[in-house]
């Protein structure tokens, strides 16, 4: 039992994403505006809110609005691709999210475009964007104005249909650690379950039937040549046979003297949950540096 | 009872190889494949560097009209063009990449002494193009580092250096900045 929580424990920390450095979080996003300066009033920081939530379920692209007081001495590119890649904005398939990052005392602003977004507004359009539509209005201090046109010349470019030509998304088999975190996890409750199964079942042998099913499985599935199917058959059926005997013996034995059964053998378990609420956070998706900076 | 407990140790040591063999197994995978990533990595890197290749002629020749003296930076940027497209193997293509930054490098430095420039619609959203460029290659050249450095890690340390002695996987460089590519060209309009 403590062994399994520990297990869990250090899955939990080889989990934790890498933190790049020199730079800083703002922190997690709470909507598609996250106003970290406080410059947006209430009214428009809603009305914006629900026109990229509409823009989110119509066309399947997520534009965020990050406003951070500071840049803290990094360049403007480089925090805006960290903060992209660390909310994830846009689908992890597509890449095609948007992030529009205003810096209030370094006075400079970007708009950076996920892979996948790159074709629906290009560095000439984002740069066209800043310069006519969102620097003259912060020169003159109008923040939220700025941010509500910049917003609106955003969806106005993605939703327009001419440009959206083909916006290709790379397919990518992802399994980094995490994934590979989850599938053992899995892979350990499942034999858990088996185990539990077999030590409630009379049988002393249906674990080797189990045990020479699953070889048969492994042997087509991975085509796995190394050891020769059979011979994986042959192992995971003697495997299964031990296990089953093990496992029954200790359940029987726990049940004669009315304790619970150790947790290899079927006995309980502790479940955990995380918990949630609010913003959903973003789709995960990953930028390359496309888009196009401005200062005022 | 006798003839069980021996079955079970039979199990634990079959089970044991048959652990071993996985994990042998898929640290080897893992070499293979952050191997691949890297590599995935640079194709990123050099299709940054062709989009920023087929950029440049339509910069110098919306900018050469109006920069009549500057007849010398066309020559580099061409020679390095040149260069660039003749490069056969990864090395030599960033070598020559290296070359196309330098003479773009000046190229922009020198555009900033005409300000007329600055009011061309053309220009102005050809230099946008080029900044996002210069900035996509910098990124992919940042991660770049991140998946070698990660690669590297992973066959230098213990017990992942046995391994990687064995099967014949060795660290790999990671793209060093040129004094004048650490940042990419600021273009300021």
């Amino acid at each position: 039992m403590k062994w399994r929580a520990l297990m869990c424990a250090s899955a939990g920390v080889f989990a934790l994403p890498f933190l790049a450095l020199a730079y800083t979080s703002p922190g997690a996003p709470t909507g598609h505006i996250n106003d970290f300066a406080n410059i947006v009033s209430a009214d428009v920081r809603s009305s914006l809110e629900s026109s990229l939530s509409a823009l989110a379920t119509q066309t399947g692209i997520e534009v965020a609005v990050a406003v951070v007081p500071s840049l803290q001495g990094d360049y403007i590119e480089n925090v805006a691709v960290q903060l992209f890649e660390e909310w994830g904005i846009g689908s992890a398939e597509k890449n095609d999210g948007v992030l529009i990052l205003l810096a209030i005392e370094d006075r400079e602003l970007r708009i950076e475009t996920g892979y996948g977004a790159e074709a629906l507004i290009t560095d000439g359009e984002a740069d066209t964007i800043i310069r006519t539509v969102m620097v003259p209005r912060l020169r003159d201090g109008d923040y939220a104005g700025a941010i509500s046109e910049g917003v609106a010349a955003v969806s106005a470019q993605i939703r327009d249909p001419s440009l959206q030509l083909s916006p290709e998304p790379e397919p990518s088999v992802n399994l980094d650690s995490e994934s590979i975190m989850y599938v053992i996890g899995f892979v350990i409750m499942l034999m858990q379950w088996i185990a539990a199964v077999l030590a409630r079942s009379k049988s002393w042998w249906a674990g080797g039937i189990a045990g020479a099913l699953i070889g048969a499985g492994l042997s087509t599935f991975l085509g796995w040549w190394i050891f020769g199917g059979l011979a994986v058959v042959a192992l995971l059926t003697v495997i299964g046979l031990a296990l089953d005997y093990a496992v029954s013996n200790a359940y029987g034995s726990a049940r004669e003297h009315h304790t619970s059964p150790p947790w290899w053998a079927g006995g309980p378990g502790r479940s955990g949950s995380s918990g949630g609420g609010g913003f959903g956070g973003f789709g995960g998706g990953r930028s390359g540096g496309g888009g196009a900076s401005g200062r005022w | 009872m006798n003839i069980s407990r021996s079955l079970i140790g039979v199990g634990i040591v079959v089970a044991i190889v048959i652990i071993g063999g996985l994990y042998i197994g898929g640290v080897y995978n893992s070499f293979v494949r952050s191997n691949e990533a890297v590599d995935a990595q640079w194709a990123q890197i050099e299709s940054q560097y062709q989009r920023r290749f087929d950029l440049i002629p339509n910069l110098v020749e919306s900018v050469k009209g109006v920069m009549t003296q500057e007849q010398a930076v066309f020559g580099a940027i061409a020679e390095a063009r040149t260069k660039y497209a003749g490069a056969a193997t990864p090395d030599a293509r960033a070598e020559a990449a290296t070359g196309v930054e330098s003479a773009l490098a000046r190229l922009l430095v020198v555009m900033e002494n005409y300000p007329e420039l600055r009011s061309t619609e053309n220009v102005q959203t050809l230099m946008a193009e080029l900044a996002g460029t210069e900035n996509r290659i910098s990124v992919e050249r940042m991660r770049f580092n991140e998946m070698v450095r990660d690669y590297n890690v992973s066959v230098k340390t213990f017990p992942g250096s046995v391994l990687a002695g064995f099967f014949g996987f060795d660290s790999r460089a990671m793209f060093e900045a040129q004094e004048a590519a650490a940042t990419a060209p600021k273009v300021d309009f």
